[in-house]
């Protein structure tokens, strides 16, 4: 652009109405060029002269001032047109590009913040004033999630939803179970033994039929009356030892005398379960894989202080009775050695998690054992074998699953755990492979792996973002760069480019990567996140990349080939781009040779997977954006036209993604939470994930058939 | 014989459009083409002809391309529009029209 050059002062007049469209006027001021040349050139031809053929043209083309107005209002409309294009570009295209980055990206960190704070709630208790998951919930839901947080102890919040429905025996339940959890017996801090036996007595008034009152009372008795020390069996004596000592013979009595009455109840209940089904149901539906996360965590903390005290009471039993037999009171003794058994077969009734199962079946085998050998002592030897044969057939449902985990097929639970997803996977060891037989495990390794995905698209809009501001800042750096003849301009592709760019850049590979996982058979998504996540990442990565470098590489490609055509400077073609593109062909063939049989994390291998899958996701915006700033100065127009005029593609490709993926991944998201109903708060909620759930049935159901039949002879 | 400026204003967008219809054109060609084929007649300027294809271009009844030719110079093309040669259709038929009704007022009124 040299401003002495005749034909660029003649240019710059004649297109002097179109400055505010900056392409449009190097576009008219290069065909005009072009014609001059053209004219001069016939004219040259004919004989003149060169300064006389080119002064010839310039007269011929008419004078600058009216060829100037006339081309404005001939190009004013396609100028209004360009221009709203434009704005468009800037005004709708990156402000919405940044609005669904913001929704794709808020989900993850809501994944994180969330899953931590239902965790740290499910660590402390149900009701916990620091629990994150109950934000933006109702303020009646709240109360009766975390009770009246005011008050300074978790009982005395529990004790406020009981206080609110006073005949509601659940919530009186619930207020117990935390009041019994805080009771120490050497602490001073907690409830009072008073308070304890009042509120106790309060319970068994509301509820007279259930001997959870009862037995608490007399469990806390017994803490006080005695104490029994439990030594681990000494070398070459093959029994444990016990040191049982009478402190309060009386309060032992009182105690021993509630646990009979306790026995004798028609049932033993908790209202652990019914509680946590009533909160359950009050919290929102689940949508998201954090909802079941949170619910797990949530129903994980769910307290079972009667467990351990239960347990306790039925090893007291036999040193009670033996204290009792020493006496002289046979008959009371023989009465209180018959008291494991409705403990236990009640305490399987209202379990609903595999802890108060094994706890059910421990007070079942050591409590009736113990009870049998006493019965020996006092004479009554064919009781003491009814009592065992008894105990034997309620305890063999136990028995055969404890069985079968020590003789199940390991290369079969290596396969489950390969096919199930991570939560049910990990409990493949503590719960057996003939379980996990039984149910359909496809549904926990999609759910994760569509969460993964996810995660997937958040990266591939981020990329697209990152390398659109890398693209502002090249833009800024040679707007204001010295010997850059003019500020970079916005090139727009023609509609149909635009479309071919988006299609062949954003959907095409969408698709592609769509049938790959889900029709080909080839993406080895029958293997769970921990077998195959470091190839799952790498695709994902993979498939972020390809999008941006697609999306980069036709935009580019479409404006350069204009920039060419408004005579700007362009640099020759990058030599870099044909080995990256190989390198991602590379990449993608070995995905596909990789099966999924590398445990993620034990593994130098699948790491290098994730890492090299990390280094593409950040060096392709690196190397894009460092090539848009470092050109060379005469290049600087060109380089800060392709980095400004990328951005729009970028941003549209963004919105493609997140808007077309995110909505279609949340869906099946959303479809697979859906069917997991473990934890929707139903009344037969047995266990907190469906694998637990579908063991703690079976033997739930197993016992109480054990405990209708009539009892075998020994 | 020169025609009035407004004259040819009136036809020069037909005329640009039946050009670029025959086959695609750059403005210096147009103008040759043109000057030929009137024998000099139409004596046009660059200046009427470039606001006229940007004015038919904006309009979407042509349409542009940079080529590069093979001595190297780079020439923009106007080729015509399916919308540019529906409109063309019109104004030949327009076109007809209105000279048969002007010769037959006009030529007959000379010839009286």
């Amino acid at each position: 652009m040299d401003a002495t050059d005749p034909i660029y002062r003649f240019t710059e007049a004649v297109t002097s109405e179109l400055k505010d469209d900056a392409e449009l006027r190097l576009d008219v001021s290069a065909e005009v060029r072009s014609h001059i040349e053209e004219a001069a050139a016939a004219l040259r031809a004919e004989g003149k002269g060169e300064a006389e053929s080119l002064e010839l043209a310039l007269k011929a083309f008419g004078s600058p001032a009216e060829v100037a107005g006339a081309l404005g209002a001939a190009n004013r409309r396609r100028m209004r047109l360009r221009a709203l294009a434009r704005l468009a570009a800037r005004a709708v295209l990156v402000p919405a590009a940044l609005v669904v980055a913001l929704v794709v990206c808020r989900r993850h960190v809501r994944l994180v913040g969330e899953a931590g704070a239902w965790l740290s709630l499910g660590s402390s208790g149900v009701g916990s004033p620091s629990g994150g998951g109950s934000r933006g919930l109702a303020e009646e839901t709240r109360f009766l999630l975390h009770g009246d947080e005011s008050r300074p102890t978790q009982a005395g919040r529990q004790r406020a939803i009981w206080q609110a429905h006073p005949e509601n025996k659940v919530y009186f339940g619930n207020y117990v179970t935390h009041l019994v959890q805080e009771y120490s017996a050497e602490s001073e801090g907690g409830p009072s033994l008073e308070m304890m036996e009042e509120e106790l007595g309060q319970g068994e008034g509301l509820d007279p039929e259930n001997g959870r009152y009862p037995l608490l009372l007399a469990s806390l008795w017994a803490e006080r009356a005695c104490t029994l020390e439990e030594r681990e069996a000494e070398e070459g004596n093959g029994e444990p030892q016990a040191a049982f000592a009478v402190k309060d013979r009386a309060l032992l009595g009182r105690a021993m005398a509630k646990v009979l009455e306790g026995a004798e109840k028609p049932y033993l209940r908790t209202y652990s379960k019914e509680m946590l089904c009533e909160r359950l149901r009050a919290l929102p539906p689940a949508r998201r894989l954090e909802d079941q996360i949170g619910r797990v965590a949530w129903a994980a903390g769910t307290l079972l202080p009667d467990c351990a005290r239960h347990r306790h009471l039925a090893k007291l039993i036999p040193h009670c009775a033996a204290l009792l037999a020493s006496e002289g009171k046979a008959a009371e003794a023989e009465a209180l050695l018959g008291a494991w058994e409705p403990l236990g077969v009640k305490m399987g009734e209202d379990a609903f998690t595999l802890v108060e199962i094994l706890v059910a079946g421990a007070v079942i085998q050591a409590g009736s054992e113990a009870s049998a050998t006493e019965l020996e002592k006092l004479g009554r030897g064919e009781r003491a074998a009814a009592m065992r044969a008894r105990a034997k057939q309620l305890a063999a449902p136990l028995e055969a699953w404890k069985a079968g985990r020590k003789t199940f097929d390991h290369d079969q639970e290596r396969r489950l755990i390969q096919e199930a997803g991570v939560l049910d996977g990990m409990l493949v060891p503590a719960i057996g492979a003939d379980t996990l037989k039984e149910i359909d495990l496809d549904r926990g390794r999609t759910l994760e792996q569509t969460v993964v995905e996810d995660l997937g698209v958040t990266v591939c809009v981020l990329m697209l973002l990152a390398v659109a501001l890398g693209g502002l800042v090249a833009a800024l750096r040679w707007r204001w760069a010295r010997g850059v003849p003019a500020a970079p301009l916005l090139v727009l592709p023609g509609w149909r480019t635009s479309v071919r760019i988006l299609a062949l850049g954003t959907i095409v590979p969408l698709g592609v990567f769509y049938v790959y996982t889900r029709w080909s058979g080839l993406a080895g998504r029958e293997y769970s996140l921990g077998f195959l996540g470091h190839r799952f990442g790498l695709e994902l990565c993979l498939l972020a990349t390809t999008i941006v470098g697609l999306t980069v590489a036709m935009t580019t490609s479409a404006v350069r080939r204009r920039c060419d055509e408004l005579g700007l400077e362009v640099p020759p073609r990058s030599r870099w781009a044909p080995p990256l593109w190989g390198a991602l062909a590379v990449l993608w063939v070995l995905c596909l040779v990789q099966r999924g049989q590398i445990p993620l994390g034990h593994n130098l291998g699948a790491m290098a997977y994730l890492w090299v899958g990390g280094m593409l996701v950040v060096l392709l915006p690196v190397m894009v954006v460092a090539r848009w700033l470092t050109g060379r100065r005469e290049h600087g127009l060109y380089l800060g036209t392709i980095a400004r005029s990328v951005i729009p593609a970028l941003a549209a490709a963004a919105i493609l993604v997140g808007g077309l993926a995110h909505p279609y991944l949340g869906e099946a998201e959303a479809r697979l939470v859906a069917q997991e109903t473990t934890l929707s708060g139903r009344d037969d909620l047995v266990g907190f994930t469906r694998v637990e759930a579908l063991l703690v049935d079976r033997l739930k159901r197993q016992l109480a058939e054990a405990a209708a039949q009539p009892p075998s002879t020994p | 014989m020169a025609f009035e400026g407004d004259l040819v204003r009136s036809v020069a967008e037909p005329i640009v459009l039946r050009l670029v219809g025959e086959r695609p054109m750059y403005g210096y060609e147009i103008i040759k083409v043109v000057n030929e084929r009137t024998d000099g007649a139409f004596e046009w300027k660059e200046g009427t002809l470039y606001p006229c294809l940007h004015r038919l271009e904006g309009g979407g009844l042509i349409a542009s391309e940079w080529r590069t030719a093979e001595n190297g110079r780079r020439r923009k093309y106007y080729a015509i529009t399916r919308k540019g040669a529906a409109l063309l259709r019109e104004k030949v038929e327009e076109w007809s029209s209105f000279s048969v009704a002007v010769n037959s007022l006009l030529l007959t009124c000379v010839g009286a």
